[in-house]
């Protein structure tokens, strides 16, 4: 009787591990199974052109000082948007200058000129008419050698050359320009009005 | 004042402060156009041209050497648009080389305030007219990388002359005492007039030292009977996880909180994120220790650590240590702070200076020869005498 259960036994184990072995085996092969296989028979192209854009955006595009006069009893007065002041006059002042940005994705080169001289512009004695580049984000203008940035300097009809390469990138893509004027007591009268031309190049 | 009249005058206002700062915007494509001289040949581009103000004027016209060349389909858009152009070449052209066209859009001025704006934009037609013979012109690029990466070598070939040429380049790298290290081989390539030819391959940089290097493109070209070398070259880091300690502050005035410095430069060529400065000042009689701020170095970026300490805290002379902490490694440098009590009143020491010494030298000898002469006179007095 004893043998017969040792038996009955070893018998009940046996079946547990054939059931284990069985399961494992199964999981083994199903582990084993069809997998997706292969090559490509056949390929694709992406073509993408990028065309090359030559774009600059006055994001600032308008000096308005109004209406005024030089204060009385003064030879002339001092309009300067860099400083933001307007001395011996009665004009309101300006503080924004006009900004300049490359949004193309291309460098260009940066000329700009003016419409009038001061003499045309503002008229009288010894008037003034001048700019002021300077970079709006840090090193945006690779200034040419006959100019240099964050003075005041005379304006010209003409074009002048002011960066040989004004930057694409968007971190250094902007230059502020700062108008000075020195009006007369004896100047013109009346509504003045000029235009600064900016003249952006594909580089 | 009525309610409603304030509300127009504030938009009036409001309207006044918008116009005083408005966009105007002027662009064309594409950019930039290249080509090469082929005799009578008919060259058409269609551009366009984008402006952010659909009623603005623009015209259009041609400039540069070859612009008496260039035909428009039109010459005038309003609010942007497309356009055509022709190039009609001639038989020949005298300027060898590059010649630039200019495509221009011109708006009309903004025409608000007492300065208002206009903008010209200019696309180039770059058009290449064949050297006699044989000529070459290349572009090559590289940047900088760290060790142990795969820097990029690029280099771009164009036949500029009339004759088709064999082009055999290497790219050879040398450091910085104009040893070559290495080189970028690239194989033969045969190129007709007008035709160019890009090589790129990457340059291994494990066991390169940190370093300044030059990329020297030495291109022989010709053919089986005559060759010449054409080269370039450009400069490039190859950088290692190194931060520098380049200086510091070596001399403060006892003047209570007084600012030390510590100028740190990147030799890596990635940022380095968190850089500090640990400083250590010790003598005999004691001394301090502290920490500056963390920084964020960009690749290859110098800039200054910064922190204050109390000066009154201190005299005489320190050994400093200073380690310069950064991703799991350190730099350390040593020196001496000079700790003086801030003087009074500060005096300008005296220069002198050859000139002034000259001068010094000249005016004794001139008053010794006053006081001789005048020794002599009451000499010849006492003797008549």
């Amino acid at each position: 009787m004893a043998e017969d259960n040792l038996v009955l036994a070893v018998a009940v184990l046996a079946v547990i591990a054939s059931l284990a072995a069985a399961g494992f085996s199964y999981y083994s092969l199903a582990g084993q199974g069809p997998k997706i296989v292969g090559f490509a028979t056949s390929t694709g192209t992406a073509n993408l052109t990028v065309d090359l854009v030559a774009n600059i955006n006055f994001t600032d595009n308008v000096i308005m000082w109004g209406n005024g006069s030089v204060d009385t009893g003064m030879l002339y007065a001092i309009l300067d948007t860099a400083q933001g002041t307007v001395g011996n006059g009665s004009w309101t002042p300006e503080t924004s200058g006009l900004t300049l940005e490359n949004i193309g994705n291309v460098n260009v080169t940066l000329d700009l000129k003016v419409g009038k001289s001061a003499a045309d512009f503002i008229g009288g004695t010894d008037p003034a008419y001048e700019w002021n580049v300077s970079n709006s984000d840090v090193d945006s203008c690779v200034a040419d050698a006959g100019f240099t940035l964050d003075v005041y300097s005379g304006t010209t009809t003409s074009d002048t050359n002011i960066c040989d390469y004004l930057l694409y990138n968007d971190a250094s893509d902007a230059v502020r320009i700062d108008i000075k004027l020195k009006v007369p007591y004896n100047s013109l009268k009346g509504y003045l009005v000029d235009t600064i031309t900016a003249t952006g190049t594909a580089v | 004042m009525k309610k409603s009249t304030v509300i127009l005058l504030g938009l009036v206002f409001a309207t006044l402060i918008s116009l005083n700062a408005v966009s105007a915007s002027l662009g064309i494509s594409p950019a930039i156009t290249r080509y090469n001289f082929v005799p009578n040949e008919r060259i058409s581009i269609e551009y366009t041209v984008y402006s952010d103000n659909p009623e603005k004027m623009i015209d259009m016209y041609a400039q540069g050497d070859l612009a008496q060349y260039v035909t428009f389909n039109k010459q005038n858009l309003v609010g942007g648009g497309t356009f055509k152009i022709a190039v009609n070449l001639p038989a020949n052209i005298d300027t060898v080389g590059k010649n630039t066209i200019y495509i221009a859009a011109r708006e009309q001025p903004s025409g608000l305030g007492t300065i208002g704006t206009a903008i010209i934009i200019r696309a180039v037609i770059y058009l290449y007219v064949p050297y006699p013979g044989k000529y070459i012109e290349g572009e090559l690029s590289v940047r900088d990388a760290n060790v142990n990466e795969q820097m990029p070598v690029e280099l771009k070939v164009y036949n500029r002359g009339k004759e088709e040429i064999t082009i055999l380049p290497v790219v050879n790298i040398l450091n910085s005492n104009m040893q070559k290290v290495t080189a970028v081989n690239f194989p033969e390539v045969q190129l007709a007039s007008g035709q160019e030819q890009d090589f790129g391959k990457r340059l291994d940089t494990t066991g390169m030292m940190p370093d300044n290097y030059i990329a020297d493109a030495v291109i022989t070209y010709g053919d089986k009977d005559y060759w010449e070398t054409y080269e370039i070259n450009r400069t490039f880091r190859i950088g290692s996880l190194f931060v520098n300690v380049t200086n510091f502050t070596k001399q403060l005035y006892r003047d209570g909180l007084q600012k030390f410095g510590v100028d740190v430069k990147s030799g890596w060529n990635s940022d380095v994120k968190e850089v500090y400065a640990e400083v250590r000042l010790t003598n005999e009689t004691g001394g301090m220790t502290f920490r500056t701020p963390s920084a964020d170095l960009k690749a290859w970026e110098s800039k200054r650590l910064e922190q204050y300490i109390d000066t009154n805290a201190l005299s005489g002379d320190y050994r400093t240590e200073i380690a310069a902490v950064y991703l799991g490694k350190s730099t350390t440098v040593e020196g001496t702070l000079k700790v003086r009590d801030k003087p009074a009143v500060w005096v300008k020491p005296l220069k002198i200076t050859g000139l002034s010494l000259a001068g010094l030298i000249v005016l004794a000898a001139l008053i010794i020869v006053i006081r001789e002469i005048f020794k002599l006179g009451k000499r010849k007095k006492s003797r008549r005498k």
